[in-house]
């Protein structure tokens, strides 16, 4: 018990943990930038969408670490095939919760805009971005667990020398229980704690108006 | 000369005609109800004025000019509230004058003033959700007035609320609108509504919809909902609407 928490602060496996914390900034950073453009992008034109939707579905039915033989062949072994599965994987989350909410922007709020004269880059600012940011932030949340979990995955099979995933692949050849639970125990935590510290309170910022709605 | 002019306006959904042979003139200043039986058309045909729609065949004209697309003459104001639940009270009122980039001087003069004229000066920064059904509508009667539209269109904007915060809106609605003269077209399914707040009433049919009947409204206001010739119109109405 005890080792697990000198382990933990020592400077190798922050170092590992580091580095798997980077890679979920890089490529889920990278998710959530393609899948706003994407979004918004089809979210007026209903063709768009519902070829983006399909898209969506089909890519969030494969497991998101099957992919990994496949980019090995092409990115090769390493950090641009495990990213790669990162931005796979949280994509399809955030994609549907954009496209979902376009189709629920209410009628008649976005033809009051338009008699008051709003354009299209008004309406989408005033009407658009603000009606789907609750169901963005729900998507972005699902999509962070899902990056996570395909992140870890992917080191562990991907071919790095670093991060969690390896840490615990390495920890169970060298038959280190400790090792093993420690890095199970840290995956669990960090990724609560990025829900925790960073979402939930960007969506309290962001869903202020709702505050003594039954849902906070 | 008319601000909105309909003549011979069909409209028609797939095989369904929704409105036949429509013909109605508003002038400046008038305010018009439009009473009839669920599903006879009249929202739709609030929708054509606005420009949300087209019609099947016909003219519609507002000051002259055919109706293409939202028309920026008129402001809607809506059954169910509309407000944006995002906004405050106050920000929902200034959604007009944003959009038209008013300074923000005059804007939020405005703005003060729209809520004094309802009654929601102690409400400005309050959410939709936070306050009353009859707040909200007042809410959104200051938003579309702020505007100063030459036509505004009311489809059934008390139909959602209890008796009594009707009667307050009706009389709210008429002292908001007394001062400019703006031309109003109110679409109800409350007779007495009409007959209170209306200066000619149109009755519609429905299947296809069409106008069966018009009276004019000849009281002075305010009008007394007990007088002798307000009780006998309604009557008469009614009994239109049901024969």
């Amino acid at each position: 018990m005890s080792r697990l928490f000198t382990d933990a602060f020592s400077a190798k496996f922050v170092d590992t943990a580091t580095s798997s914390l980077y890679r979920l900034v890089v490529g889920y950073g990278i998710s959530i930038c393609l899948a706003l453009v994407l979004g918004l992008l089809a979210a007026p034109i209903s063709l768009a969408r519902s070829y983006l939707r399909a898209l969506a579905g089909i890519v969030q039915s494969v497991p998101p670490i099957a992919w990994t033989p496949f980019l090995v062949l092409i990115l090769g072994f390493g950090e641009r095939s495990v990213l790669t599965v990162v931005v796979i994987a949280g994509l399809s989350p955030i994609v549907l919760s954009i496209l979902n909410a376009t189709e629920g922007v209410s009628l008649n709020r976005l033809r009051l805009a338009q008699l008051f004269g709003a354009n299209r880059l008004q309406l989408t600012l005033k009407v658009y971005v603000p009606e789907i940011i609750p169901d963005l932030l729900t998507g972005i949340q699902i999509g962070l667990g899902n990056a996570w979990r395909s992140l870890i995955a992917a080191e562990m099979v991907g071919g790095v020398n670093r991060g969690l995933g390896w840490s615990l692949t390495f920890s169970s050849e060298i038959a280190d229980m400790a090792g093993v639970i420690m890095g199970i125990v840290v995956i669990g935590a960090l990724a609560t704690l990025i829900d925790r510290l960073i979402l939930q309170s960007l969506s309290k910022r962001l869903l202020k108006w709702r505050e003594d709605h039954g849902s906070n | 000369m008319g601000v909105i002019k309909i003549s011979n306006l069909y409209k028609k959904n797939k095989e369904l005609n929704v409105l036949e042979n429509i013909s109605i003139t508003v002038q400046e200043g008038e305010f018009i109800a439009i009473v009839g039986p669920s599903g006879c058309g009249k929202s739709t045909l609030l929708k054509l004025i606005a420009g949300f729609e087209k019609p099947t065949t016909g003219d519609l004209e507002v000051f002259g000019h055919s109706v293409v697309g939202p028309n920026k003459q008129c402001m809607l104001v809506f059954q169910e509230h509309t407000l944006y639940p995002w906004r405050s009270v106050a920000e929902n009122i200034a959604l007009g004058p944003e959009i038209q980039r008013w300074a923000k001087s005059k804007r939020a003069k405005k703005v003060q003033d729209m809520l004094v004229a309802v009654g929601l000066e102690d409400f400005a920064d309050y959410y939709p959700h936070q306050i009353s059904g009859g707040m909200c509508q007042r809410a959104s009667l200051a938003r579309a007035f702020i505007m100063e539209p030459n036509i505004l269109l009311l489809d059934e904007p008390f139909g959602a609320l209890d008796a009594l915060t009707r009667l307050e809106l009706q009389e709210q609605l008429l002292r908001l609108w007394e001062g400019t003269k703006r031309s109003v077209v109110l679409i109800t399914h409350d007779v007495e509504e009409a007959v209170f707040l209306a200066d000619r009433i149109l009755v519609m049919g429905s299947l296809p919809g069409r106008v069966i009947k018009e009276y004019h409204v000849d009281l002075a206001r305010v009008r007394n909902r007990s007088g002798a010739r307000f009780t006998e119109l309604k009557e008469e109405i009614l009994n239109s609407l049901i024969g």
